[in-house]
């Protein structure tokens, strides 16, 4: 840059002296490119005479004096202009190129230096529009040459460029050329980088494939378990994979995916109770000899299914259960009596809120655990002989067939009987589930010519309860046919209810009218699930605890304790069941849940975490009610006001004196709703909504 | 974007009348529930989706839902 800096001062010397000769045109055009660089250059470098004289460093950005009288040829129009005017002879054909290379090869110093500003200036600087165009032209086959130049190597280049254009007939294009070479290196990177690179495809290791695929597809059998237990009416034989399903839960199969989500976390949350479970296994183990028939077994999948479904469903009311002893059903049964359990539940949710995940973990592993148990429990004890054929059958057409269907009994039964045989195999290993997921499986194989598999399902839950109690009513219920199979399940819900009563024997009546019901009922597993849920939950409870004590006496106690609620819900969930898509618990519809969390999350969803926010909207509902109730109730009133709601959001963090209501409501309501609920001034003293 | 689904109020009325069979709703108080509702899943949404974030996951699985859900109940208590 010195050079630069002492160009300007021999430039200007120089420009003068060229200003007076100007006479060859080349000369000129050479004064004007030496100008026009020296400007950019002093606006850069001030001249260093200028410095020197000056002294301010600050002058950096004037031109030079004796760019000065030059100025007025600024614009570069104007040089262009005059270049073009005393360079007449200036074209573009080689024969010029050398008459203008001599004169300029003694100024090709200076010229170079320029060119080589004029690189690095010429390109931020104008570049005459007559020029460049007539310059293009023969660019362009400069171009071509710069081209290949530049892909040969980037030193090369400028020099390549300055020498070989053989057109050069004026530092001006020379420049041009040059400038117009520059974007060239691009273009031929870009060519480069257009070519193809070889691609690197690795050899796919095709036992590391299969390797994966393997693990895959266990894994997905463990989730599809979970999920579609229930749906695996396809009798797939899936029962290879369910055995080798190592998970520790079943997964819950009711049809409601939410349960089955639910419980994917649930299971790893109860993975962690190992302890527990040996304690289980010891009880079950004691418990085994108690269980009266085979029933157990095929009751226990349906038992273990309606547990693992409830389970995820209410592993909260379950933890408000196993705390407070308070057997209430889920809010799905439509009985006044059983809201009030929901309240008491409610309520000792809402102390128990904080310990609700715990708590749930907990009791889901309990109930996992238990049920498990109660499989194993099953699974040992299919050598009942007597009432094992019966109770099976019983047990068989209730959990998988519809009433007609008998010899689908019998095959079922053979199939479970072959199920039953695997899962004893495998009792020898500890992953429980897969033993009920295998006896599951097995029973929704069976069922799976089914159309009322899920009907089947939904009743399994209400059903595993009855077997409980059927168990111990196996005589009575041994004799009745597959029809009475329902009833006996009525009975048995009936057995709990009376256990305390010691009361072995079912009521026929209303195992009958729940027989009706159980047969009408039609309903999507979803709202089958539902309805169940709660009292399956309930009754799984029951049952479980019935199974667990299995003595008369302690399954009494047991169901003194949950005697209130299974005959409820269990009538209830019947009942629910039974109407035709009997209203469901309301839940919100599912669609709108997931559209709102996609919405919010903005990021591809797992159906699984579907689930998971299905059962905590649950939840937040059920929160969200007691809270309210609180607010109301402190205010003494009876309604719930919208400074109830403010009050509640205003605890829950999300209205703060930064952020006021309003605001939120702008933001996440549509306007119809806002406009309900923010007061605007209309003209006329109006004020809407009106206050 | 989505278009906004209007707020089901009447199953969000019926939704608390089953919980609380005893409890009224003013007019438009269950539009505040559903304003509150959508608040709780918009915690909920940013609550999973910073644990896929952590995860270094693109999707939200059902475990990020399920901490995150513990989370965001525990605050939503009133």
């Amino acid at each position: 840059m010195s050079d630069t800096r002492a160009s300007p001062r021999t430039r200007s010397s120089t420009g003068v002296s060229q200003d007076s000769r100007a006479a060859s045109p080349s000369m000129a055009l050479r004064h004007k490119m030496k100008e026009r660089v020296r400007q950019s250059v002093g606006r850069k470098h001030f001249s260093d005479p200028r410095r020197q004289s000056i002294s301010d460093k600050t002058s950096l950005p004037k031109k030079t004096p004796t760019i000065l009288p030059d100025l007025d040829n600024d614009t570069p129009r104007v040089v262009l202009r005059r270049i073009i005017q005393t360079q007449p002879q200036v074209s573009p054909l080689v024969p010029k190129m050398s008459e203008t290379k001599e004169p300029e090869e003694p100024g090709s110093q200076p010229p170079s230096e320029r060119i080589s500003s004029g690189l690095e200036m010429h390109l931020p600087d104008f570049v005459p529009e007559g020029t460049v165009i007539t310059a293009l032209h023969m660019s362009r086959k400069k171009k071509k040459f710069s081209i290949s130049e530049f892909e040969r190597g980037a030193d090369e280049r400028l020099p390549r460029n300055l020498a070989d254009p053989p057109l050069d007939d004026n530092s001006l294009t020379r420049s041009l050329q040059i400038s117009l070479a520059t974007p060239v290196p691009p273009e031929s990177v870009e060519k480069r980088g257009l070519i193809r690179r070889p691609k690197n495809r690795k050899t796919v290791n095709v036992e590391a494939f299969e390797g994966g695929v393997e693990q895959n597809l266990l894994q997905i059998r463990g989730k599809s378990q979970a999920t579609s237990m229930i749906g695996m009416t396809m009798g797939t034989s899936d029962t290879e994979i369910i055995l080798s399903n190592t998970e520790l839960f079943a997964q819950p199969q009711l049809g409601e995916q939410s349960q089955a989500g639910f419980s994917a976390p649930e299971q790893k949350l109860l993975k962690g109770k190992s302890p527990m479970q040996g304690r289980k296994a010891s009880n079950a183990a004691t418990e085994e000899g108690i269980l009266p028939d085979v029933d157990a077994e095929e009751g226990m999948p349906e038992r273990l299914q309606k547990d693992l479904a409830w389970d995820p469903e209410h592993t909260d009311q379950m933890a408000a259960e196993s705390r407070g002893r308070a057997v209430s059903p889920s809010p799905s049964s439509e009985n006044i009596p059983e809201e009030q359990r929901e309240q008491r539940e409610h309520t000792r949710g809402s102390s128990y809120a904080e310990q609700l995940p715990g708590a749930e973990e907990q009791v889901a592993g309990v109930e996992y655990r238990r049920s498990r148990r109660e499989l194993s429990w099953d699974l040992l004890s299919p050598d009942r002989p007597s009432s094992s054929p019966p109770a099976a059958s019983r047990n068989l057409s209730r959990c998988l067939d519809t009433r007609p269907a008998r010899q689908p009994v019998k095959s079922s039964r053979a199939s479970v009987r072959e199920t039953v045989a695997n899962i004893i195999e495998k009792l020898g290993d500890a992953d429980e589930s897969e033993e009920v997921a295998d006896v599951e499986q097995q029973m929704e194989d069976d069922s799976a010519e089914q159309e009322e598999a899920v009907s089947e399902v939904v009743e399994s839950p209400r059903s595993a309860r009855t077997h409980s109690l059927s168990r111990h009513s196996s005589a009575t219920s041994a004799q009745y046919p597959e029809k009475s199979g329902r009833k006996l399940t009525k009975e048995a819900v009936e057995r709990e209810a009376e256990l305390d009563g010691g009361a072995v024997i079912g009521e026929v009546g209303d195992s009958e009218e729940e027989m009706t019901e159980e047969e009408g009922e039609t309903e999507e597993p979803e709202s089958e699930e539902l309805s169940v849920k709660t009292p399956a939950f309930v009754r799984a409870k029951a049952y479980r605890a019935s199974l667990l004590l299995s003595t008369p006496r302690t399954l009494k106690t047991a169901a003194s304790r949950f005697s209130p609620m299974p005959p409820r819900a269990q009538q209830a969930a019947k009942r629910t069941a039974t109407a035709p898509r009997r209203k469901r618990e309301p839940a919100l519809p599912s669609s709108l849940v997931k559209k709102i969390f996609s919405h919010y999350v903005k990021v591809p969803v797992a159906r699984d975490a579907f689930k998971v926010v299905e059962k905590c909207v649950e939840v937040y509902f059920r929160q969200l009610s007691n809270d309210l109730e609180a607010y109301t109730m402190h205010a003494r009133r009876k309604t719930v006001e919208e400074a109830d709601l403010e009050l509640l959001m205003r605890r829950q963090g999300l209205v703060t004196d930064k952020m006021p209501l309003h605001v939120l409501i702008e933001r996440h309501l549509p306007l119809e709703h806002r406009k309900l609920l923010i007061p605007v001034a209309m003209s006329g003293n109006k004020v809407i909504p009106h206050k | 974007g989505r278009m906004k689904r209007a707020a089901p109020r009447s199953t969000l009325r019926n939704l608390i009348k089953r919980h609380k069979p005893q409890l009224r709703l003013a007019a438009n108080a269950d539009l505040l529930v559903h304003l509150n509702f959508l608040l709780f899943l918009h915690r909920l949404a940013e609550e999973a989706r910073a644990n896929a974030f952590e995860n270094k996951s693109k999707t939200i699985k059902s475990e990020h839902a399920m901490a995150a859900a513990k989370v965001i109940l525990k605050k939503s208590r009133g």
